[in-house]
C-alpha cells in the first residue's frame, strides 16, 4: 500500500517543524523536530523519495521498523514508522538531525543506523573518525555524500567517536560498496588501542574481542557481527586490509544495529 | 590449543557428542568460563542464527554477556597470579611443592 501524507498535518496526530538547534521544551506528541536553517515550506511522510519536490520540502522517509513508531490518526487505525528527515536545499535532498516528542522527552528518530550514506548521526556517535596509525580522515579515510571510503595498501582503521550502547541490539551490519579489499573487518571494543593491522591480524587486536573478518569479499556485500552478548558501551570500527600489492579501496554505506 | 564447537559454534573445552575439534590460538590463556561463553565460526563457515540472520566466519564473538565472561577471567588470571607468586615465595625458601 503506498502511503502518502502531505501538509500541515491538519487532523493527523503528526506535526513536523523546524528547529534551529536540538528541540528542547514540550511540544505535542509526536511532533518531529527537523533541525534545519532552510524554512519548511512543506512535507511530506512517505516510503519512496519524492519525485517533484519544492525547495524547502521535508520528506519524513518511513520504513518497516522504527523506534518511534506511532499512530497518525486519531482513531489509531494507521500507524506509521518514522526513520529519517531529509529536506530539499539547493536541488537535492539532505538528510538531517531530527527528533520526536513523544512520552513527554525528544528523543532522536533512530531505528539503528549509526551511519547511513553521508549521516554520520553525530548526537549519537560523535562522528567517524581515524583509529590506529596511519589513519587520516581525508587522506586514506573519505567522507562523500553518500559514503566513507577506506583506502589502504596496509591497512585502515575507522571507529565511532563515542561508545555506542549495544545492549538489547544483536546484530550490527554494515553494507559495503565498491571494495577491492583482501580482507574487511568489522569489530566492537572497549579499549581504546585495539585496530585491525597489515600482517597479523591478532596483535593489534586481542584474539576474543569480538568481530568478524570477510576474506576476499565481493565488490557489494554486508558484513554481520553477533552482538548479542556485548552489553554496554563499545567503539565500533571497521577496517580494510590489502595484501600489500596495491592500495585497495572499500566504501562504507551504511552501519546499523539491529534487535 | 583444542577447543570443542557444537553444530552452532559455541565453544567448549572438552569433546562431546555432536562437537567438532578444532585447534586454534585464540583463546590462549583464557579459562573454561570465558571460553564456554564464546561462539567461533571459522573462515569458509556459516552460521544461521534462530532468527534467520547469516554471519559469515570467521566471526569471533561472545554468546553470553561479556562482561561477566570478562569478571570470570579476572578471576582466573588473578588467581594465577597468586598461584604463581605462592610458587616462586616457596621456590625461594627452596621448598618443592611438588615432594
Amino acid at each position: 500500500m503506498v502511503f502518502n501524507m502531505t501538509g500541515n498535518g491538519g487532523g493527523l496526530n503528526v506535526k513536523v517543524v523546524a528547529y534551529s538547534v536540538t528541540p528542547t521544551g514540550v511540544a505535542a506528541e509526536n511532533t518531529i523536530g527537523v533541525v534545519t536553517d532552510t524554512a519548511i515550506t512543506g512535507w511530506v511522510m512517505q516510503a519512496e523519495q519524492p519525485t517533484s519536490p519544492a525547495a524547502g520540502m521535508v520528506w519524513i522517509k518511513v520504513d518497516f521498523s522504527s523506534t518511534s513508531a506511532f499512530y497518525v490518526d486519531k482513531k489509531n487505525m494507521i500507524k506509521v514508522y518514522p526513520v529519517f528527515a531529509y529536506q530539499y536545499i539547493g536541488g537535492t535532498w539532505v538528510i538531517k538531525d531530527s527528533y520526536i516528542y513523544q512520552n513527554a522527552a525528544w528523543v532522536i528518530l533512530f531505528n539503528g543506523y549509526i551511519y547511513y550514506y553521508g549521516n554520520e548521526f553525530e548526537s549519537l556517535t560523535g562522528g567517524w573518525i581515524a583509529r590506529g596509525p596511519g589513519a587520516i580522515v581525508g587522506t586514506n579515510i573519505i567522507k562523500d555524500t553518500d559514503g566513507i571510503t577506506l583506502k589502504s595498501s596496509a591497512s585502515t582503521n575507522m571507529q565511532t567517536a563515542n561508545k555506542i550502547d549495544l545492549s538489547g541490539f544483536n546484530t550490527l551490519s554494515v553494507v559495503v560498496t565498491d571494495s577491492t579489499a583482501n580482507w574487511c573487518y568489522v569489530g566492537v571494543t572497549q579499549n581504546d588501542e585495539d585496530y585491525f593491522n597489515s600482517g597479523n591480524t591478532s596483535a593489534n587486536w586481542p584474539t576474543t574481542t569480538p568481530y568478524v573478518e570477510i576474506t576476499s569479499p565481493k565488490a557489494s556485500f554486508t558484513a554481520t557481527l553477533d552482538v548479542s552478548g556485548c552489553s554496554g558501551l563499545w567503539t565500533v570500527v571497521i577496517a580494510i586490509r590489502s595484501d600489500k600489492t596495491s592500495q585497495k579501496t572499500m566504501t562504507v554505506r551504511s552501519v546499523k544495529m539491529d534487535t | 590449543m583444542m577447543i570443542y564447537l557444537d553444530r552452532v559454534f559455541r565453544c567448549y573445552t572438552e569433546p562431546g557428542n555432536d562437537r567438532t575439534g578444532i585447534e586454534t590460538d585464540i583463546f590462549n590463556g583464557k579459562c573454561k568460563t570465558f571460553i564456554e561463553g564464546y561462539r567461533y565460526v571459522p573462515h569458509g563457515q556459516t552460521w544461521t542464527r534462530e532468527d534467520g540472520v547469516v554471519f559469515a566466519g570467521e566471526m569471533v564473538a561472545p554468546w553470553k554477556d561479556y562482561s561477566a565472561l570478562a569478571a570470570a577471567q579476572a578471576g582466573y588470571e588473578e588467581a594465577a597470579a597468586e598461584l604463581q607468586d605462592m610458587q616462586e615465595a616457596l621456590n625461594l625458601l627452596g621448598v618443592d611443592a611438588n615432594g
